[in-house]
Parts: structure tokens; C-alpha cells; sequence
């Protein structure tokens, strides 16, 4: 159904996403309505390999993209000329898919003559919640917490972010995945672990939180993820409901623990918002809303389709860079890495990512 | 008219082609970083010419090139609201082949695939392709007919009968020596001939 908006509210933003699994178009105004919004999930192309295959990841986005942007345009009834910019993850993420999304982008801007805008894919984490929620004001305290990332940063503004924290080797949401390989529940591993712990006891396995009560403010998962593997090694074998409540319940004690050194170093925050596939987890939210509670603050949890990846959040990371006159070049490379904080301390360990 | 976009290759090379004539060409061997310089390529080169249609090249090649000029040429279809369509890499040295070498019936492509292996197809002047591009190594490659075209060509042993016509990559200039309907209805869509690298996990 064509859904003809006679004057969408400017900035009128195209975005596009495609730096993991995700191939997502979506059209945003500047009152934070999604005229309209698409998204290709590839859950099922790189379910037999038990996690993402960066090739046919690429593969997928080149077939998709252009289609799901004609498909976006068509339904909110909209033609490039009215768009006012035209925003793409320029990274960081998996560099073949990356590329696909850039030139897309930069191609539909140059072919229109609007301005192109190249977003951070981290960014458009940090700012997705101002999307849902009007009254989120700067600064605030972000954690970031999906399959790619683990991290911690202090959104000052559009473009400043401190990182406060980022993982040394896994990033939670990995831990989930692996897990939920090592009790054989499939790939995402995310909302199977969920279901399968609301069943269990989570007291009943005994597994490490790494880090948690050290003052080194950085995450670790690696050792949460091996315990699991030994514990299911164990004769006789814990209830698998057991384990996958166990491993939530160590999992949310290091979310909890390093979020408040993070909380205790940014008394200015306004608010405590969460970010990312992991944050779709209940019980994440709930051990992270009483955190909150704690330091007087609220929780800031948008829905569920913009905690994962999606084309939503690059547009609305677009309109708060078009507002403030930001635009990028058509030669703006596509990065695998871009830390959003560029003057953060590396941390120690193999796994940093961003 | 047609822009012509190739980025299969080493090269960033396009073409802006009235018919049979090229009016304006650019042909860079940047060797990586198409997506940077892909779309101030195509704006220089266009200036404010509007292309009627698109043509791109789909490989065989590298996966990222072609990705690369394939997501350009939908995305200015989109645009543009124009036609786009594939056209493959070894078509466009074998369209060079038969227009420079008028007494030649049939031609071999040979393209460098990497890994120590070739693309390689046979073509004739009447018929076009008388089969798929395959991936094969570089040792076993077989050259079909008298003459050999491409950067695969020094990677091959080449009988003493065979005609070597040239080493270079596909050019998009010569998409104006292809003799329609070739090129015309293939989909812009990537040859890859190869599988991705992704093998499930043993069990």
C-alpha cells in the first residue's frame, strides 16, 4: 500500500545497513516517524555454519540491497528527490557487506545530487534510543552489548563518545551463541539460551564472572564460555536448563558489575540506556533496570527491533548529523574497524573489535 | 547512451558508449579500493550526462570488484529509473579480440583468478560462447582454437600454434564492439563460477 506522506517532517533521511547479517533499508523524518522500513535477516543462509560467513554474507547483501530500497521508497510513497540526505554504515563490520551498503549509497546520492552521510554502525547503536524516546537527552551512559561488541560509552553528544569499557576477547553476545552451541540449541543462540534458562535453576551450576569486582573496567566472556564448555563435561552431565540459567545469571553479573564503575565514573549521566541484539534478553533488562534503580536513573531499553541491526537507527543517525550540517565525501572509504572513540585506550587482549 | 562500468578487475574502467561509438572512456589500474573511487569516477566522467542504460561487469573476477561495480550500477538504476544488465568479463576481451583480429573464427579468454588458477572461456566469432566461464588450475587450463586473450595468459603454457593476443584486463571501452544481443539480457547479478569458502562444521 502506498502510504503518500504530503509533508514529511525534514529532515527526510534514506538509510541503509549492511555491515553483518542484516541487509536493512529504511526511511526516517525528522519528527523520529519510519515512513518505512525493510529488513532481509540471513539467519538462514549462515545457520549450517553455526555463525556468520563474511562471503556469503556479501553474497547476500548484492542480491538484496537495491531491491529493498526500491521497496522502501515504494511503500512510503517517496521518490529520492524528496529525500533530503542519504546515510549508509561505512563500518565498522564485515568489510565485503560494508562495501556493499557504501557504494549503494554513495551512488543513490550522487545519482540524486543529495548530500551522502557515512554513519558509524556504532553510532547508530548510541543514538537509536534518542529514536523511540524524545525526552533522552545527552549525556548518558550507554552499553552496548550484541554479538560484534561489548562496550560501555558515555554519549555526550552527536559525534562525541567516550568509551569507558569495551571486552578483551569475546563480546557477550558471542558468549551466547557459543553456548548455545555447546548445549546444541542452534544459531542465533541468544533467544534459545532464554528460553531454555526460564526452565532452569540458575543457581544449580557453578560457573566464573570474570572480572567482576576487580577495578579494571573492561568485560571478559572468554572463560565464562569455557567453564560452560567444562561443566557439560562433567559426570553426570547439569540438566542443560540448569547450565543455560547459570551462564545468564554469570553472564548478567558481569553486565551489572562493570556497568556500575562505568555508572559510578559519569555521575552527569541523565540516563542508562542499553543497546544491541543482547539487550533483547529479559533478564539482562531486569538485572540492568535495578542497576539502574541504584543510581537514581532510568533504564533505557528501546524496542527490540532497534536493539538488533537495522536500517532505522543509520537514518536516524543521519538526521542528527544532517541537523548539525554534517555531510561526507563519495570517495569515504568503508573501515572494518572504526572505534567510535578515537582516543580510547587500546585494551589488553586479542578480541577488541572496535 | 550506456555507461559501461567495470571494476572486476584491477581496474576501474568505464565507458560512456552512443550506439557502437565510445564518447568517453576512463581505464585506471588502481588495483584495490574500488568502492572509494568508483563513484568520483563515474561523476567526472559523466559531468551532467544522464545514461539511458547500464551495463556492468559481472565477472569472473574478484568477488569484491564485482560486488563493488554491480551495488553502483543497481543503485544508479534506481535512481535513474534506467535499465541495468551484466555483461561478463571475458565477453568484453573477447568482443576486443574479434574486432581487432577480423580473420579470427574462434578466441580462448584466459583471466588471472588468483590461488594459482584461471577463468577460461571459449568463444567463436558466430556463435559466442560455447560454454560457461570454470575456474580451473592454471596447469590444466586448455586453450580451444588458435588465439589466446588475457591477464591469464602468462600463467598458462601456451602451445607453439597459439596466438597470444594481448595480456591486458577487460577494458569497458570495448563493450562498444560487442555485437548485440550480447551483453543485452543478463542479469546484474555476480559470476562468481566459485563457491564461497564456508564449509559447515564437522560433526
Amino acid at each position: 500500500m502506498a502510504n503518500t506522506i504530503s509533508q514529511p517532517v525534514r529532515p527526510l533521511i534514506l538509510g541503509i545497513e549492511s555491515s553483518c547479517d542484516e541487509t536493512a533499508a529504511a526511511l526516517v523524518c525528522g519528527d523520529r516517524t519510519i515512513l518505512s522500513e525493510r529488513i532481509a535477516t540471513q539467519e538462514a543462509e549462515h545457520a549450517p555454519f553455526g555463525g556468520v560467513v563474511p562471503e556469503i554474507a556479501a553474497r547476500a547483501h548484492t542480491e538484496r540491497l537495491a531491491p529493498l530500497v526500491e521497496a522502501v521508497l515504494e511503500e512510503a510513497g517517496i521518490g529520492l528527490r524528496d529525500v533530503d540526505a542519504i546515510a549508509a554504515t561505512a563500518g565498522p563490520g564485515l568489510i565485503g557487506g560494508v562495501m556493499v551498503g557504501l557504494v549503494t549509497g554513495k551512488a543513490l546520492a550522487f545519482a540524486s545530487g543529495k548530500p551522502f552521510i557515512a554513519i558509524n554502525h556504532l553510532e547508530g547503536h548510541a543514538l537509536s534510543p534518542r529514536l523511540d524516546d524524545e525526552t533522552l537527552t545527552f549525556p548518558y551512559l550507554l552499553l552496548l552489548v550484541s554479538g560484534g561488541h561489548t562496550q560501555l560509552l558515555a554519549v555526550d553528544g552527536v559525534g562525541s563518545y567516550r568509551r569507558l569499557a569495551t571486552t578483551i576477547d569475546d563480546a557477550a553476545g558471542e558468549a551466547f551463541d557459543k553456548t548455545a552451541k555447546i548445549l546444541g540449541l542452534g544459531y542465533p543462540g541468544g533467544p534459545a539460551v532464554e528460553r531454555l534458562a526460564a526452565r532452569g535453576d540458575e543457581t544449580a551450576v557453578a560457573l566464573p564472572r570474570p572480572l567482576v569486582g576487580t577495578a579494571e573496567p573492561h568485560f571478559s566472556f572468554a572463560g565464562l564460555k569455557s567453564a560452560v564448555l567444562r561443566a557439560v563435561q562433567a559426570d553426570p552431565a547439569p540438566a542443560p536448563e540448569n547450565v543455560a540459567a547459570s551462564f545468564q545469571a554469570a553472564a548478567c553479573d558481569c553486565l551489572v558489575d562493570r556497568s556500575r564503575i562505568a555508572l559510578d565514573a559519569m555521575p552527569e549521566a541523565t540516563a542508562f540506556v542499553v543497546a544491541g541484539g543482547v539487550a533483547a534478553n529479559r533478564r539482562v533488562r531486569h538485572s540492568l533496570a535495578a542497576l539502574a534503580g541504584e543510581f537514581g536513573l532510568r533504564l533505557v531499553a528501546p524496542p527490540l527491533a532497534l536493539c538488533t541491526d537495522n536500517a532505522a537507527m543509520i537514518a536516524w543517525a543521519g538526521v542528527e548529523h544532517f541537523r548539525l550540517g554534517h555531510s561526507d565525501p563519495l570517495d569515504t572509504p568503508a573501515r572494518a574497524r572504526w572505534p567510535l572513540d578515537p582516543d580510547a585506550e587500546s585494551a589488553r587482549g586479542a578480541g577488541v573489535k572496535a | 547512451m550506456r555507461l559501461a562500468i567495470g571494476t572486476a578487475h584491477r581496474a576501474c574502467s568505464l565507458a560512456l558508449i552512443d550506439g557502437s561509438k565510445v564518447v568517453k572512456a576512463v581505464h585506471e589500474i588502481i588495483g584495490r579500493g574500488h568502492a572509494e573511487r568508483l563513484i568520483p569516477m563515474i561523476a567526472a566522467l559523466l559531468g551532467e550526462t544522464r545514461p539511458g542504460s547500464i551495463v556492468v561487469e559481472i565477472g569472473p573476477g574478484s568477488f569484491t570488484g564485482m560486488r563493488v561495480g554491480i551495488a553502483a550500477a543497481r543503485a544508479l538504476g534506481v535512481a535513474w529509473d534506467v535499465p541495468v544488465s551484466g555483461i561478463t568479463s571475458t565477453e568484453v576481451l573477447a568482443a576486443r579480440a574479434f574486432r581487432d583480429h577480423a580473420d579470427l573464427p574462434e578466441i580462448t579468454v584466459a583471466l588471472d583468478g588468483g590461488r594459482g588458477e584461471v577463468f577460461v572461456q571459449h568463444f567463436t566469432r558466430d556463435g559466442g560462447e560455447t560454454g560457461p566461464p570454470a575456474a580451473v588450475p592454471a596447469e590444466q587450463a586448455a586453450i580451444v582454437g588458435g588465439a589466446v586473450i588475457g591477464t591469464g595468459t602468462p600463467m598458462i603454457v601456451i602451445p607453439a600454434h597459439v596466438r597470444v593476443l594481448g595480456t591486458d584486463m577487460p577494458d569497458m571501452a570495448d563493450v562498444a564492439a560487442l555485437i548485440p544481443p550480447a551483453g543485452q539480457d543478463r542479469p546484474p547479478a555476480p559470476l562468481y563460477v566459485r563457491a564461497p569458502d564456508a564449509k559447515p562444521p564437522q560433526r
